[in-house]
């Protein structure tokens, strides 16, 4: 009875740390920094935020350039979205935001770029997605 | 237990994929890759590309007017398949006005063919009433071109295809083009599959 305890437990956090295919999401602080809010470890794995630049064009629009890293030993795909927030913390949308599908080799870093949709967006949101994750029911 | 192979088959043919038709977010990973056609997240992506380049060139906010004063040129589709170059277009004139960092003219069009024919004809009864009709037509800052091509190849069982969206920004002070950008999307595989 007892290992069968432990194996329902097992599969559980397996299925808790592999199965679960969620969004990781990196949002700036406002300050050049940012917080990571990290649910989907297996995706962490092949893709994972190492450095944040953020910068203004002459207009005052506000640009960002997010160094990922990635820690696999095969070649991997992984999606990201950039949102933009403007100082009171509301979305501002834009007419060309779509989830975008990357390449990155084994160990590689690559540099995601977005310009702010408005002059008037202050605050970046990245969220990366992997759609083709092991073990889950979209498979 | 008679009723229980019954709910069995059901049951089989629920999992088995009787996928009933339902919405996609169309920012979405969930659409379908084509490998025959330019998918909306193809579209979404090049024009994505295109008006983060041309915002950060800077060419736009250098316009004596601002927003800067923009007309639409010539953008041609030069792949095997049909579609209409506004879904391109329409995205990049969105993100632009909405951004404030263009608006579109209507004054001056190829072809003279007017997107909003009603709005022209109001403008020029406008035009006429105050007295204005006379007055020099106002010429955009910038005009906005572009081709989208496409390149097809397989190895085997394996189809590829690159479509190239390329786009210019000519200053019409100057005649010259002031900015310039391309985006390859390549898609490869057996057939075309949901998700991506």
């Amino acid at each position: 009875m007892t290992s069968r305890v432990l194996a329902s437990h097992a599969l559980v956090a397996l299925v808790l740390t592999t199965g679960c295919n969620t969004t990781n999401t990196y949002t700036s602080n406002g300050n050049g920094g940012y917080t990571s809010v990290v649910t989907n470890g297996w995706l962490a794995y092949k893709a994972t935020v190492d450095n944040v630049r953020e910068g203004k064009l002459d207009d005052g629009t506000m640009k960002v350039q997010i160094d990922v890293r990635s820690d696999q030993l095969n070649p991997q795909r992984f999606n990201y979205l950039f949102e933009w927030y403007d100082a009171q913390g509301m979305k501002i949308d834009s007419a060309t935001a779509t989830w975008q599908n990357r390449f990155i080799k084994p160990q590689e870093t690559i540099t995601l770029s977005a310009v702010a949709p408005t002059r008037t967006c202050s605050r970046w949101v990245l969220k990366l997605s992997d759609e083709k994750q092991p073990f889950t029911p979209n498979n | 237990m008679p009723r229980t192979p019954t709910i069995v088959t059901v049951a089989l043919a629920l999992l088995a994929g009787c996928q009933n038709a339902q919405y996609q977010d169309p920012q979405g990973t969930t659409l379908i890759v084509s490998l025959n056609k330019v998918d909306i997240q193809d579209f979404a992506s090049a024009a994505d590309t295109m008006v983060n380049s041309m915002v950060e060139a800077g060419v736009l906010a250098k316009a004596a007017h601002q927003p800067a004063l923009l007309g639409i040129s010539k953008v041609e589709n030069r792949t095997d398949s049909q579609f209409d170059t506004d879904e391109l277009v329409k995205k990049i004139r969105i993100a632009l006005l909405k951004g404030g960092r263009a608006q579109v003219t209507q004054q001056l069009t190829l072809g003279n063919a007017k997107e909003d024919p009603l709005g022209d004809q109001a403008n020029q009864m406008k035009k006429f009433q105050d007295g204005t009709d006379r007055q020099p037509i106002e010429l955009p800052d910038f005009t906005l071109s572009g081709k989208i091509l496409f390149d097809r190849t397989k190895a085997g069982s394996t189809r590829q295809v690159a479509y190239i969206f390329q786009m210019s920004l000519v200053d019409t002070a100057t005649n010259r083009v002031v900015w310039e950008d391309e985006k390859t999307i390549v898609k490869q595989g057996n057939q075309n599959q949901v998700g991506f």
